[in-house]
Formats: structure tokens, C-alpha cells, sequence
């Protein structure tokens, strides 16, 4: 084996261990479990709703955003919600974005990752 | 240094050896290519029918979300034509064509296509991205030096870190499942859905013991599948774990299939090997035109490349499949110059079929990814408001298969939005006429006539809707207000359903 390949190895297996490794004691956001290897737990089963406001206003995300985001939206992922908050400010300057983001779990649990009580155009994440 | 300083060392030496001693046979590497790239062509012809989604609204957000200031969001006709490349360079590949370098630009087209956008987020995509780029690196028809008695085929240790992937995989699953949830089965309990499967696990011992089983079987697979005595009995279990995890009715794409293929690695090698020399002993040679005239031989791989490519036009999407013929003409063409010249009639024979599988897999009666490619891009277009545009593609959903009862309802319900009741009422007889069962065509024709206050006829409609699907609250709306004001008894109330709350539009993906 060349010098080369065994380098490569190593650091291929330590970025493969490494990188689950982040979801457990790094992530922010539990829902967003790329690159874990963490097919059919018990967080990809949870229901997310989110509702962004503009100003007082509820935003029909189907009009804004294609089905498919708002799926994502649904299992809750952060990144795509803050994505999304940032287009809607984008959109609407001037007036506050708020989101208010429950997910109910798979034992019934009902959890608010978002209550809606900033703005999110100032704070720029959830 | 840290090599020789591992050498020297016997536990050091046996770790090294795990790597340097690992070989298989190249009629095994022969048989993995073959069944790997065919299901990976298939899955990026599947992927097709998502490109619409990609782009849409100006909207996307990337695996990398650092870079998306960056870089250009990805839109559907790059998306459509990028897929369709990749499954023309599978196929390539599982056929034995194109050399390493189809394999490196597939492996670069499919990271580029993954990572693009997290609208993608199969893990099991993830997965086949890393597991392409180790295979850039495996030597596939690795030959014993010339003229040494008793050479042995060169170490594999690139399938030996897809083996290690793998084990990883299933090493974090498993500690996924280190959960209350999980351990007492409520979790399983709700993502199978298939009857049979659902009764078989209750046989067995119930939801909670075969949640554990799944843990146990996963982390044994992890460790057994490095342990060459006990090939015989992983391969089985592991294909019988994934087959049936496929059969369970679970949403994960190919995911099996491709597991099942790296199974293909740790089977016994002696039956594969015998096989694939039966093959070789049975079937002809590929270099048919061997005999013929050297100017013969070009005529005929110009002729695979040409004809080939030709076969791409047949793939009814339009624009992305017509730049995706001309560059599968470049790349065939290019591929004869790379491959080494004894390989040159087997990659443009690989050329043909990857073409060839292409063609087919786009007839409308073998797949449904060019229908449903319009489908969703008209699905699409009419939720961000583009009615026009929906309205055309949705009929060209309808041309390419005139038989789908739901593409005539999305495009009725167009017509009705747009203010064309007769051809609304048209599309919702036809859907009638193609899915008699089906409720969507009743209750398509009762708007349309609760619209025009055609009373009896929206009430018959809406109750045709209900009989077919009693919780149909649209359906039930038009025949209570209609049934109240032609002074009749209202009707019985739909019962609650766990499924009211799903969406009933097939259009959203």
C-alpha cells in the first residue's frame, strides 16, 4: 500500500467517524440529522407546523415556496426555516417576520423550537 | 515513517494486512459493476421526475449553506439534464465503458447534483456519493503481472473502505435507535405501513422485540460483514434484512437495491466466479467485428456512438434531453480516445446500451418519470401562480400517457380556475371514464357544477365523490348545501379519519 493511499484512508475514516459524531454533541438543531446515519429514528417522525407571520399577517408558504421546501419545513429543519424568514424579509422590507414552529413527536410531546416572539429579519435565526 | 513504524509492530501488521491482503476476484468487481451502476442508472433516471421542484420560485437552500451566497442555484432543465447524464454514465460504467474517467465524472456530476440543495436529503444519496468516490479508486479488471507464476490480483483495499462505510452506517444507525421510542417499538409501529408486514411482526413477537432484532441485526451486520468465515451467513442476512425493509413499504427510494448490490462484495466468491466464466464460455465475445477490416471495425463503433446518442432524442422531455444527447454524443465519441484501444469496441458497445436503457426506461408504459416530470412541473407552476404555464404542461402530461384519470382532474381543475367550464367538465369526464372507482372526477364535475348552481346535478356528483371516499369534506360541503336548499335531509357526517389531514393533490410531491 503507498504512503498516499494510506493517508487517504485515514482521513477519510476519521471525517466518516467525525462527522455523525457532530449531530450528537455539536448541532444546534435536532431535527436536522444529515449526514448521521440516522435513518428512521424517532426525530425524522415528528410533525412540524410552522407558521411565519409578516407583520400580523400569516403567510400562505404554498404560494411563496414550492412543495417541496415546505416538507422539509415540516421535519423542521432550521436551516430551511431560517432560509425561508430571510426570503420573506427580502420580500417585505420593513415589516417584522416572525415564526411560531411547534412539532408534535412521535409519543405525542408537543415541542416549540420557535415561539414567534423576535423578529427575525433583526436576529436572522431561530 | 508511521508505516514503517506500524510495520514493525505485530498488532501494527495485522491492521496494516487488513487493508493490503484484501482482494477480490475481478469476476466478482465484474458482477458488482454491473448490478451497482445498473441500479444507480435507474435510480438518476428516477430522480428525473423531481428536477421540476429544483429552482422553482428562485428559492434554495444547499447542503453547504455557507456557499449559497455563491453559488448559482441549480434550476429544473439543469437539474433534468444533469440526471439524465448521470444515468447515461451508470449505465456506462455497469456495462464496462468509459474507463475511469466516466466513473470520476460521474462521481463529480453526482456531488455536485446532491449537494446542490437540500430538497434532496436521502441519506442513502449521501451514501452512494462516498461510495462512488472510493470506487474511482478500485482497480476493475486488475491483472496478475504477466510472466509471475502464481500472481495474485492486486489488493482491493478501495472495496475494503466500502465495506468499513458500510459497517459505519450501520454502526450509527444502530446508536440512532438507542431510544425509549424505538427500543418499545412505537416508532416502528408507525412507519410500517404494509398489512402483511405489520401481521408478520406481531407473529413474531411484536413491534418492541423486533425493533431490538433490527438493532441487533444491524450492529452484527457491522462487525460480520469484515469477517470472511462468516461470509456465508452475512450475505443472506443482509440481503434478507434490506429485502425486507423494501418489502415493509418504507419511502426510501432504492436505498435497498443499492444495498443489496455491496452484498454482492461478500458473497461466497467460488459461485460468482464460476458463473461469470460460464457467461464468458457461453456467450460471444463482445468484440464481435474481431474478423473485420480495421476500416469496418470504426464504421461500426461510429455507428453505436451515433445511433446511440440518437436514442436519447426518444426521451420525451424536451430541451434537457436534447442538450443531454449532443454531449452523450461528445462523451462517446470522447470515450473511445480514453478508453485503451483492445476496450474500444466494449465501450461503444456500452454506449449503446447506456443509451439503449435510457430510451427504454423513458417509455411512458415502463415509467412514469416523463409524465410525471410535466406533472410536477405544472403542479409547480400552479401553486406560484403560473396558471398558463400549468395549463401546458399538465397537457403535455396528458399526451404522453392519455390514460392517467389524475392528470385530468389537475388539468379540469385548471380550466375550471380559469374560467373554461366546459373543457373543466370535459377533463372530469374522462376521469370518470378512466378511474370509475375513483373519486376525484365526481368531485372535479360537482364543483364545476355547484359552480354554474347546477343543484341536482352537483349534489349527484358530490354524493358519486362520497360513496367513493366518505371523508371527503369538499364533497360533503356541495352535497349539504345543495341537499338544504333543495329541501332534503342532510347527509350522514363523514367520519373522523386519520387521513382527512393528508393532501390529496398527487401533484405535490
Amino acid at each position: 500500500m503507498t504512503r498516499r493511499a494510506f493517508v487517504f484512508i485515514h482521513v477519510y475514516l476519521a471525517l466518516q467517524i467525525a462527522l455523525p459524531l457532530t449531530y450528537y454533541f455539536a448541532r444546534r438543531d435536532k431535527y436536522d440529522e444529515r449526514f448521521a446515519w440516522r435513518m428512521f429514528s424517532a426525530e425524522r417522525m415528528a410533525v412540524c407546523r410552522p407558521l411565519f407571520k409578516v407583520g400580523d399577517t400569516p403567510v400562505a408558504l404554498g404560494k411563496e415556496f414550492h412543495e417541496g421546501w415546505i416538507s422539509v419545513a415540516r421535519r423542521g429543519r432550521r436551516d430551511v426555516l431560517e432560509a425561508m424568514a430571510a426570503r420573506l424579509c427580502d420580500k417585505n422590507p420593513g415589516q417584522p417576520v416572525t415564526l411560531e414552529l411547534t412539532c408534535k413527536t412521535v409519543d405525542n410531546k408537543v415541542e416549540t423550537p420557535s415561539a414567534g416572539l423576535w423578529n427575525l429579519c433583526d436576529r436572522g435565526h431561530i | 515513517m508511521l508505516l514503517e513504524r506500524l510495520e514493525a509492530h505485530p498488532l501494527g501488521r495485522r491492521y496494516l494486512r487488513f487493508w493490503t491482503e484484501y482482494r477480490v476476484a475481478p469476476e466478482v468487481l465484474a458482477v458488482f459493476r454491473l448490478v451497482f451502476f445498473g441500479v444507480l442508472a435507474v435510480d438518476m433516471w428516477l430522480q428525473v421526475q423531481h428536477a421540476p421542484r429544483y429552482g422553482a420560485g428562485d428559492f434554495n437552500v444547499s447542503h453547504l449553506p455557507a456557499l449559497d451566497a455563491h453559488l448559482p442555484v441549480l434550476t429544473r432543465p439543469a437539474m433534468a439534464f444533469l440526471y439524465i447524464l448521470q444515468a447515461y454514465l451508470a449505465a456506462l460504467v455497469a456495462l464496462g465503458g468509459g474507463g475511469r474517467a466516466a466513473l470520476v465524472a460521474l462521481a463529480s456530476l453526482y456531488g455536485v447534483t446532491y449537494f446542490s440543495s437540500q430538497l434532496d436529503s436521502y441519506q442513502h444519496h449521501y451514501l452512494m456519493f462516498l461510495v462512488l468516490l472510493v470506487l474511482c479508486l478500485v482497480r476493475w479488471d486488475p491483472e496478475p503481472e504477466p510472466g509471475r507464476k502464481g500472481a495474485t490480483q492486486p489488493s482491493a483495499w478501495p472495496v475494503r473502505l466500502i465495506l468499513v462505510q458500510i459497517s459505519i452506517v450501520y454502526l450509527y444507525a444502530a446508536i440512532a435507535k438507542m431510544d425509549v421510542l424505538w427500543w418499545d417499538g412505537r416508532v416502528m409501529e408507525l412507519q410500517i405501513s404494509a398489512g402483511w408486514a405489520r401481521d408478520l411482526i406481531e407473529k413474531l413477537g411484536g413491534f418492541s422485540f423486533v425493533s431490538k432484532m433490527v438493532i441487533a441485526t444491524e450492529l452484527s451486520l457491522a462487525v460480520a460483514i469484515h469477517v470472511r468465515s462468516l461470509r456465508r451467513f452475512v450475505a443472506p442476512i443482509g440481503i434478507l434484512f434490506h429485502t425486507g425493509i423494501e418489502a415493509s413499504g418504507f419511502q426510501i427510494g432504492l436505498f435497498s437495491y443499492f444495498m443489496i448490490a455491496v452484498y454482492v462484495l461478500v458473497l461466497p466468491e467460488a459461485p460468482l466466479v464460476r458463473l461469470v466464466q460460464w457467461v464468458h464460455r457461453h456467450v460471444p465475445a463482445i468484440p464481435l467485428v474481431t474478423r473485420w477490416a480495421p476500416l469496418a471495425r470504426i464504421i461500426l463503433r461510429a455507428s453505436a456512438i451515433a445511433l446511440g446518442a440518437a436514442l436519447v432524442l426518444l426521451v420525451p422531455i424536451g430541451a434537457p434531453a436534447l442538450v443531454a444527447s449532443a454531449v452523450i454524443l461528445a462523451l462517446g465519441t470522447a470515450g473511445i480516445y480514453v478508453v485503451s484501444r483492445e476496450r474500444r469496441d466494449r465501450h461503444a458497445l456500452a454506449h449503446l446500451g447506456g443509451c439503449l436503457l435510457l430510451a427504454f426506461l423513458a417509455r411512458p408504459g415502463v415509467t412514469d418519470v416523463a409524465r410525471d416530470y410535466y406533472r410536477f412541473w405544472g403542479g409547480s407552476a400552479r401553486r406560484l401562480g403560473d396558471l398558463a404555464a400549468a395549463t401546458e404542461k399538465y397537457q403535455r402530461a396528458i399526451e404522453l400517457a392519455p390514460g392517467h384519470a389524475q392528470s385530468h382532474v389537475s388539468l379540469g381543475n385548471l380550466y375550471q380556475m380559469t374560467g373554461k367550464s366546459d373543457l373543466a367538465m370535459r377533463e372530469a369526464e374522462r376521469a370518470e371514464l378512466l378511474d370509475p372507482d375513483g373519486y376525484r372526477g365526481y368531485l372535479l364535475e360537482a364543483i364545476i357544477r355547484d359552480a354554474s348552481g347546477e343543484g341536482h346535478g352537483a349534489l349527484a356528483a358530490a354524493e358519486k365523490a362520497l360513496e367513493r371516499k366518505p371523508d371527503e369534506r369538499q364533497a360533503f360541503q356541495i352535497a349539504s348545501r345543495w341537499r338544504r336548499q333543495l329541501g332534503m335531509p342532510p347527509p350522514e357526517r363523514p367520519s373522523a379519519s386519520s387521513r382527512t389531514e393528508q393532501r390529496d393533490d398527487e401533484d405535490d410531491e
